[in-house]
């Protein structure tokens, strides 16, 4: 998992952020199990995963909040070991915002300058200002939290959590207490905000799509572990591993034993139906060194999997339709096994569909 | 927020450690004053001539004069010689016997007029509701003594009782120096404990469920027998069980409505104390320790089999006292509990009221502020062994105030160790918490033997004064009461908000006072009003202390005065019961209510 590429120690671009094989144990259970990446300065770097994948656990153990059990957490080439919260260059915004609910807006964006001056020789009244208004909340300093909206509760977090000028930014789910439009707008909003200061961010989320939209790079999370660290793209488009496959976007896995190789494609027979031999485009190079007879693992993106496509082609029947406005998602019944396509209302009783041989994608050996 | 280690000043690095020197502090102060003391008593009791032995102890149980038919058995009479007298439901003269026989009627006389309480107050709506629901905290602030000097007015010879009586051409009762006026006081004391923790319960029981049992075809009688009573005994066999932990460790009432016919383990206690006999009294109360915390162990071990009780998601609805309709239905329940509120009212509001009507008469009958005078006049008749009312009160307030600049410290302290989650808490909780089991009379005779009498150290004698020795028992009393009203708040907290203030640079010290402490302000003002009125009231550990000193308290002087004038101690007793009437308005406007009927 630690070679440098995926570390991403390149000379011209420092890590802020580097784990070196952490591990969180609480007990018996490891909540965080031998985590290892990089964040590069000024990256937007997202951990996802399902609940208790140990994403949040990871994200406390960047900011200070737990102690990790094994391996070393790095703030801007620093060891950070025994280093409590207040020293660490980290600016944090929770799911649950905690805001400080006896202070005004004002304040509680100002508490972090009791400790530290603003940046660029402002005073501390100007950096609020500047703050407030960074985050569209121009003259409402003076209310209370209490009376904001969700989205404006967030706002405010996030200005506190900036106010300090802290080198890292890190985001706990700090979306999923907001209704999905609004989530959308914010995720937008957060995106830019992060830019124009160009502070590295750590962001948790549960939300692949979300992951997918604001990230620079992605962490993939399951059971204390990393499954694969990529961009957005390569994440969507060469998933490591089924779990990733599965969890990122809606996919379909197939199973088969190679029948034929050459230098362009691989023929596969399909499990499940041994007449069924599919052609899969050969990348110019493979993660696994494959060799024929093998069982390996491949997969196609629903949009690939065309109806009535000549090639690779797969009868099939039509279990259920959903619309979902753009698109109407088909599952299909192949020999057993279910297919998702995206078809339309025309999709008759039974169909043919096939892919393009470079939209597969070979996950590994089985 | 920074890293920059060159900045930090001294003042920074004392903030870092603010919480573990606090910690550190705080154990040393509970060692101090409650394990050190504590264990005093118990060396008193098991060495003696520097050997250790269970002597004292094996007499003890084997005296008829403490353990009566209990020690005859031990000593070996035949069973069937004691068996008739051991069965019989007469009084007990021995101590521990009579101890445990007032303590029981007690306990049955507080159930049946906590009880009814309870019901009043969790199914009725009426005005006044909420602040008779807030009066039962009072018995937490309320001096013992104080209920005694309201017991002497109510019922001497002119008191409003008899003259009653003696208006319809019945009476004079002698209640004075009775069993029945103890277990009375002891019902004025702990009827409402009992009313607050099966109202508690009470209040959770779930309509839901009512209506379901009522839809299944149980009639509104067997649907409160199957679904509502099975919620309410346990918390009726816990206020039960306090009550009766409480009252077996009585002292104040029993000493100031009793007489040498009526004692008790404490009262004997004291009354060895008095003669000198350290280690009879240490070992006494170690016996008394020893009954009250086995009694306190099997119910916990009971209330742990219990299963957890349905949180009302949708309380019982209150009926009006007024009855919509004429029917038996209606009837019957409210014409008992204007039985019970005539009763409720001649217990609980005549002592008060007689209290202070007794404070502004003369023993005549006419009205007069003598009373009041003599509290201000500095010197009376001179002797010095005279308990003077003015250095009563003044070293009541002081003391408050000391034991409030060393219990709330102490109390947060403890909050913030006890909120937190760590392996081992459970083991801070019950060593912080212990002194809410151990009687007064311990910590201050074993204070009196160990630092006030002097420790040897090396050499040296470390002699700690009688103040500040009262000072340490009371803030050992009252401590636990600012843990109970400052804990839960900080528990309900978002840990999150402590963990924004330390990201933002913020020690854990700094985000103490700055985010949490604020937040649970009503819950710290609470605690510290608890500890005022504690200490303000505490009577069993600032008499032991407080002997031959002139460093008496109001009820010391009241207990003082009650046996040769019944006036300046009214008088007194109104004063301590301005205070603690403040403390508890501040209590209940603050945050009494979050403590859901615990301790």
């Amino acid at each position: 998992m630690a070679d440098s590429e995926q570390l991403g120690r390149t000379e011209d671009h420092p890590p802020t952020i580097v784990l070196d094989d952490v591990s969180r144990e609480y007990g018996t259970t490891k909540a965080v199990d031998g985590v290892s990446f990089a964040v590069r300065d000024g990256d937007f770097f997202t951990l996802v995963g399902p609940s208790g994948c140990g994403k949040t656990t990871t994200l406390r153990l960047v900011g200070g909040f737990e102690q990790p059990t094994a391996g070393t957490v790095e703030l801007a080439g620093q060891e950070m070991s025994g280093v409590p919260p207040e020293d660490r260059d980290t600016g944090i915004v929770f799911q649950s915002y905690a805001l400080f609910p006896h202070m005004t807006v004002r304040e509680n964006i100002a508490y972090g300058l009791n400790f530290t001056d603003p940046p660029d020789g402002q005073t501390k009244a100007e950096r609020v200002e500047e703050l407030l208004s960074l985050v569209d909340l121009d003259g409402m300093g003076e209310r209370d939290p209490d009376n904001l909206s969700g989205g404006q509760q967030q706002r405010v977090a996030l200005a506190r959590a900036l106010a300090p000028g802290p080198s890292v930014l890190l985001l706990d789910e700090p979306m999923s207490a907001l209704d999905a439009e609004l989530r959308e707008r914010l995720r937008v909003e957060l995106k830019d905000i992060q830019q124009t200061l160009g502070v590295t961010t750590l962001y948790v989320t549960h939300d692949q799509e979300e992951a997918l939209a604001i990230s620079d790079r992605v962490a993939v999370m399951r059971d204390g572990g990393i499954e694969q660290i990529g961009t957005p793209r390569e994440i969507y488009h060469q998933p490591a591993t089924r779990f990733v496959a599965e969890f990122i976007g809606d996919n379909n896995i197939f199973t088969g034993e190679i029948a034929a190789m050459n230098s362009e494609t691989l023929s596969v027979r399909l499990a499940g139906d041994a007449a069924t031999v599919v052609d899969i485009g050969r990348p110019a190079q493979l993660s696994t060194e494959l060799q024929t007879g093998e069982e390996m693992l491949f997969c196609v993106r629903p949009e690939s999997l065309v109806v009535g496509h000549e090639k690779n082609a797969l009868n099939a029947s039509v279990e259920s339709t959903e619309f979902l406005g753009e698109t109407t998602r088909v599952q299909l019944d192949w020999n057993g096994k279910t297919l998702l396509v995206h078809g339309d209302e025309t999709v008759g009783e039974r169909t043919s569909v096939g892919f393009d041989p470079k939209n597969a994608h070979i996950i590994g050996r089985l | 927020m920074n890293s920059s280690g060159p900045r930090r000043t001294v003042r920074d690095r004392v903030e870092r450690r603010a919480l573990a020197v606090l910690a550190v502090i705080t154990t040393l102060l509970l060692v101090g004053m409650f394990y050190y003391p504590v264990g005093a008593v118990f060396r008193e009791a098991f060495f003696v001539d520097g050997r250790a032995t269970f002597g004292l102890f094996v007499e003890f149980l084997r005296d008829p004069f403490y353990f009566g038919d209990l020690a005859r058995l031990l000593r070996g009479d035949p069973l069937r010689e004691v068996l008739p007298s051991l069965l019989s439901f007469e009084r007990p003269s021995s101590i521990v016997g009579f101890t445990a026989y007032q303590a029981f009627l007690s306990t049955i006389l507080s159930v049946i007029l906590g009880v009814p309480l309870a019901y009043l107050l969790a199914r009725y709506e009426f005005r006044g509701r909420r602040t008779l629901r807030s009066l039962t905290i009072v018995p937490f602030v309320l001096p013992s003594i104080l209920v005694a000097v309201g017991f002497r007015a109510t019922f001497s010879t002119n008191g409003p009782v008899n003259t009653a009586l003696g208006f319809f051409g019945m009476g004079p009762v002698e209640l004075l120096f009775t069993l029945e006026a103890i277990v009375i006081a002891h019902a004025f004391y702990n009827a409402p404990l009992v009313a607050r923790v099966t109202l508690a319960a009470w209040e959770a029981v779930d309509a839901s469920a009512i209506e379901t049992a009522r839809s299944l075809g149980a009639g509104p009688f067997r649907a409160f027998r199957d679904v509502v009573a099975p919620q309410l005994y346990p918390s009726v066999l816990m206020g039960a069980t306090l009550t009766f932990v409480f009252t077996f460790g009585t002292f104040p009432i029993v000493l100031a409505l009793g007489d040498a016919s009526l004692m008790t383990v404490e009262v004997r206690v004291f009354r060895l104390v008095e003669r000198f006999d350290y280690a009879e009294a240490a070992a006494l109360a170690i016996i008394e320790l020893a009954i009250s915390l086995t009694i306190l162990y099997a119910y916990l071990r009971y209330e742990a089999k219990q299963t957890v009780q349905s949180r009302g998601a949708r309380p019982l609805p209150r009926r009006p006292l007024r009855p919509p309709a004429l029917t038996a239905r209606e009837l019957v329940p409210r014409i008992g509990l204007g039985v019970y509120s005539l009763v409720a009212f001649v217990l609980f509001v005549v002592p008060m009221v007689s209290l202070i009507i007794a404070s502004l008469t003369t023993d005549g009958g006419s009205w007069t502020l003598d009373n009041y005078r003599f509290l201000l006049e500095r010197q009376v008749e001179g002797a010095a062994f005279q308990v003077q009312p003015w250095p009563a009160i003044r070293n009541s307030l002081l003391f408050g105030v000391a034991t409030l600049a060393v219990a709330l410290p102490m109390g947060i302290t403890v909050s913030v160790l006890t909120t937190r989650r760590y392996r081992g808490r459970k083991v801070v909780d019950v060593v912080a918490m212990a002194p809410l089991a151990v009687s007064g009379l311990i910590v201050g005779l074993g204070l009196l033997r160990g630092p006030v009498f002097g420790i040897e150290f090396g050499g040296y004698r470390l002699i700690i004064g009688g103040a500040i020795a009262i000072v340490a028992a009371h803030a050992v009393a009252a401590y636990p009461f600012v843990v109970r009203t400052v804990a839960p708040g900080l528990q309900n907290l978002d840990p999150r908000l402590v963990e924004s203030a330390r990201s933002l640079g913020a020690s854990r010290a700094r985000a103490l006072v700055d985010i949490e402490l604020p937040l649970v302000w009503p819950g710290v003002v609470a605690g510290a009003a608890f500890v005022f009125a504690i200490s303000i009231g505490e009577f069993s550990a600032t008499v032991l202390l407080a002997t031959g000193t002139d460093q008496f308290t109001m009820p010391v002087a009241i207990e003082r005065f009650i046996g040769r004038r019944l006036g300046p101690a009214t008088a007194m007793g109104v004063v301590l019961l301005v205070v603690t009437s403040l403390s508890f308005i501040v209590i209940d406007r603050l945050g009494g209510e979050q403590r859901n009927g615990g301790l």
